[in-house]
């Protein structure tokens, strides 16, 4: 009861301010929104621009988490690689990747590629840095066991270090999905031509106050829905491991 | 050896901007990025703005480390507040809040408020997900020692709980602190008239990619820096253990 | 068999025109360009349409994309103030101008991009702009460089005095009238729907920044799709000032297909009563109008390194002959 409890009061507060009228013109009361959003899936827009934003976000987030967990692991467990990759990857770590997307729209246009390309570029460093973690952690008395009963590399890399580390890929990934949401956003605010980030600038800019929360509620959605399909996804494939968070 | 990836990166770069195949716009050689990186450097306006710019980073994260710290210690000790604000945290977790940016815009105006309002609230998340964490795991022989040793609440929260959960409190600020500079770049890339931000897509705008890029490198340098201070501090305050992992 | 060789000669011909028509992707902006957008909203207007050219516009919020879109190879033409083609030009971009879309002109008949302030704001004169922000639409455009002149006019140092803040046209006068900005660009159609609203009050307008009537926006054209289609260009041109000539002497006719297209969002009852700004019919450029400009723009605002030939930068050769 308490878990829902905050939040139902925060609504209720929020949609008695809307009926006293104490609210200012670019806030909804909660109704309101709901209505708007029940009208917005009627129509064919909605879905136009959310498709959009999805068609960047997921084969950026494909992409980036693919690469992070390959190169993260690999340089868990082969040192050269770890030598020549890591030093590359830990210096830019701290550097918002957002930065590159002007640059990378004057190389590879203003079109999807250069945005899908950004958020690989993100997603890439929080499954990277956990991969690598959880490679390098695999617990050596578990090595040796597989060593003793006769397992090859190949084998020991498949049933004991990828185990091991994919508790903190999929923590990676989680952290790598809501950076997908949020550079995507952030990429079509500053330029684009369709997508949820484009929707909220330009309802923002024509003063479409409804359009605007309509796509703010979009986009809370769908952060909110592929994080529990991540974390599904977790638990059926780590049924042993306990939920940690 | 350890460089040899960014050097051949670079390698790359200068041979790419030499070969009269692209633009001088598109792939400016490296010594016009480092003439304008001097310029900019040598010039009191621009040291002025990247300082605006850290400013609201910096505030932005203070208010959301010392809000978050209290939170997370909070939660960990009292299930009561965890079981009302967890749900609230990882509920919205995934939700990009930088969606809610023109809402901020509106009601704290174009100014430098909207963007540290932001990062705070960008910025409170990980260091209360992962002080609550901390919080809440601290070892029980710890607490049960200290406890029987007769010390008082407080003097159990101070002497035992903080420092125990010191570790994670500061892993959340090592994620904390790249999300303030994320988030004050990407605001102040949309809507501002001031900020390294801006500068980038000011000189966009005009045109000079050259100094577009040494603004590039003037933020990760800082995003760099930022994050060493981070560690420095954390290997001077807490020298009984090193949390490396990022995320939990 | 000869009727059968006719079919397949015409097939085979048509294929080839219809490969061989080049296609102009072009980047429009959305204010003063009415003549431009005719073109694509009503096509029988142009004749050569398909046949000797493609036209495809693409609709960009502010100038600095559709440079950058240029660099990047994605678009052959487009709409810009011709002072930021002098500046692009002047970076390395290698365009040129070929034909004018509006005019900033004095006198009463026109329209010309208008500054305003609140009504019941403290500011009287450009000179209370002091510590306020001015709003302005892209960075390096035209309305930035108006709004710098104004201030300059007053005395005032920009970015030092006035911060000058880019924003979108519908958001500016939401922003003035809220106190977000001190002063704020307005062109048509948004002049008129704010001036219907009422609360705000004229300041100056671009002309009297500037001093004397100037080109606003011209078409300026790639120099390799100049050299690799000059035909397509003379074809796209001729077509061009026809449908000029045809917006002057039935504008509100060609007002309405315009809003019927979809080119316009203001409603139709204010968008028709609102002023124009200055057309040349034949699509002329005023080229001494960018020289006095380029001046400014080296002397006063420092845009520039060191002089632009803007005679090398227009090429009126692809116009029809009048």
């Amino acid at each position: 009861m308490s878990r829902v409890g905050l939040l139902l009061l925060a609504l209720a507060a929020w949609q008695l301010a809307a009926f006293g009228g104490g609210l200012p013109s670019y806030i909804l009361g909660p109704a309101e929104i709901l209505r708007d959003f029940a009208t917005a899936l009627g129509s064919f827009e909605l879905y136009r621009h959310i498709g959009a934003s999805l068609a960047r976000s997921l084969p950026g987030f494909a992409l980036g988490t693919a690469a992070g967990a390959a190169l993260g692991v690999a340089a868990g467990v082969a040192r050269w690689f770890d030598r020549m990759v890591s030093p590359a990857v830990f210096l830019s770590y701290p550097v918002p990747k957002i930065v590159m997307l002007p640059i990378f729209m004057l190389w590879f246009g203003i079109g999807d590629l250069s945005k899908i390309l950004i958020i690989a570029l993100a997603c890439f460093y929080p499954v990277f840095i956990n991969a690598y973690t959880g490679a390098r952690q695999t617990r050596t008395i578990l090595v040796w066991s597989a060593l003793n009963m006769g397992a090859g590399r190949a084998r020991i890399f498949r049933s004991v270090v990828l185990p091991s580390a994919a508790p903190l890929i999929f923590a990676g990934m989680r952290v790598s999905l809501a950076l997908s949401f949020v550079v995507m956003f952030a990429a079509e605010m500053i330029n684009a031509r369709s997508g949820l980030g484009y929707l909220i600038r330009v309802s923002e800019n024509s003063l479409r106050f409804d359009l605007m929360w309509v796509s703010l509620l979009s986009i809370a959605i769908l952060g909110y829905a592929g994080d529990r399909l991540v974390r599904a996804a977790r638990a059926r494939m780590l049924g042993w491991q306990g939920e940690t968070a | 050896m350890r460089f040899a990836l960014v050097a051949f990166a670079l390698l790359a770069w200068e041979a790419a901007a030499r070969s009269g195949t692209w633009s001088p716009l598109l792939f400016p050689p490296l010594e016009n990025i480092a003439l304008e990186l001097g310029r900019l450097l040598a010039s009191w306006d621009f040291l002025l703005e990247a300082w605006v710019t850290l400013a609201r980073a910096l505030g932005g994260f203070a208010l959301a480390a010392a809000c978050g710290v209290l939170l997370g210690v909070l939660m960990g000790r009292s299930p009561f507040v965890a079981g009302l604000l967890d749900p609230l945290f990882s509920g919205t977790y995934a939700v990009p809040k930088l969606a809610l940016f023109p809402v901020f815009v509106f009601v704290f105006g174009i100014g430098s408020l909207s963007k540290i309002a932001l990062v705070f609230l960008e910025c409170l998340y990980p260091v209360v997900i992962m002080t609550y964490h901390g919080a809440r795991d601290v070892n029980r022989a710890l607490l049960w020692a200290a406890q029987g040793m007769g010390a008082s609440h407080a003097a159990v929260l101070r002497r035992v709980v903080v420092p125990a959960t010191a570790p994670f409190i500061f892993a959340g600020f090592r994620v904390a602190v790249p999300v303030a500079m994320i988030v004050v770049v990407i605001t102040e890339m949309v809507s501002s008239a001031d900020g390294l931000g801006y500068r980038v897509v000011y000189s966009l705008s005009s045109l000079k990619t050259d100094r577009m890029l040494a603004v590039v490198v003037v933020i990760a340098a800082l995003g760099w820096a930022l994050d060493r201070a981070v560690v420095l501090l954390r290997d001077r305050l807490i020298y009984w253990e090193k949390l490396d992992t990022y995320y939990v | 068999m000869k009727s059968l060789l006719a079919i397949l000669a015409f097939a085979f011909s048509a294929h080839a025109v219809a490969q061989g028509a080049p296609l102009i992707r072009l980047g429009r902006g959305f204010a003063a360009e009415e003549n431009l957008w005719l073109m694509s909203a009503r096509p029988d207007l142009a004749p050569n349409q398909g046949k000797r050219y493609e036209l495809k516009q693409i609709l960009f919020q502010a100038n600095p994309e559709r440079f950058q879109a240029f660099l990047a190879g994605e678009i052959d033409a487009g709409t810009a103030p011709g002072l930021a083609v002098i500046f692009a030009h002047a970076q390395g971009l290698d365009m040129k101008i070929v034909a004018s879309v509006s005019q900033e002109a004095a006198g009463g008949q026109w329209f010309s991009t208008t500054y305003m302030v609140k009504d019941d704001g403290p500011i009287k004169s450009v000179k209370d702009l002091k510590g306020g922000t001015i709003a302005i639409v892209g960075i390096k455009t035209a309305t930035d460089l108006w709004a710098r002149a104004g201030l300059i006019n007053a005395g005032l140092v920009p970015d030092r005095d006035t911060k000058v803040v880019p924003m979108s046209f519908p958001a500016i006068g939401e922003a003035v009238r809220t106190g977000k900005v001190s002063a704020g660009t307005f062109v048509e159609p948004f002049y008129s729907a704010e001036v219907a609203k009422g609360g705000l009050r004229k300041l100056f307008t671009a002309t009297e920044a500037v001093g004397y009537d100037h080109e606003l926006l011209d078409i300026w054209f790639g120099e390799k799709f100049l050299r690799a289609h000059p035909d397509a260009v003379r074809a796209f041109l001729a077509d061009y000032v026809a449908v000029t000539k045809f917006y002057l002497a039935n504008t509100e006719q060609a007002k309405r297909d315009l809003h019927k297209a979809g080119f316009v969002r203001t409603p139709l009852e204010i968008y028709l009563k609102n002023a124009d700004w200055k057309r040349d019919p034949g699509g002329r450029v005023d080229v001494e109008s960018l020289r006095k400009l380029s001046g400014f723009m080296l002397d006063k605002l420092q845009w520039l390194e060191k002089p632009v030939n803007v005679d090398s930068m227009v090429d009126q050769s692809y116009l029809p002959r009048p």
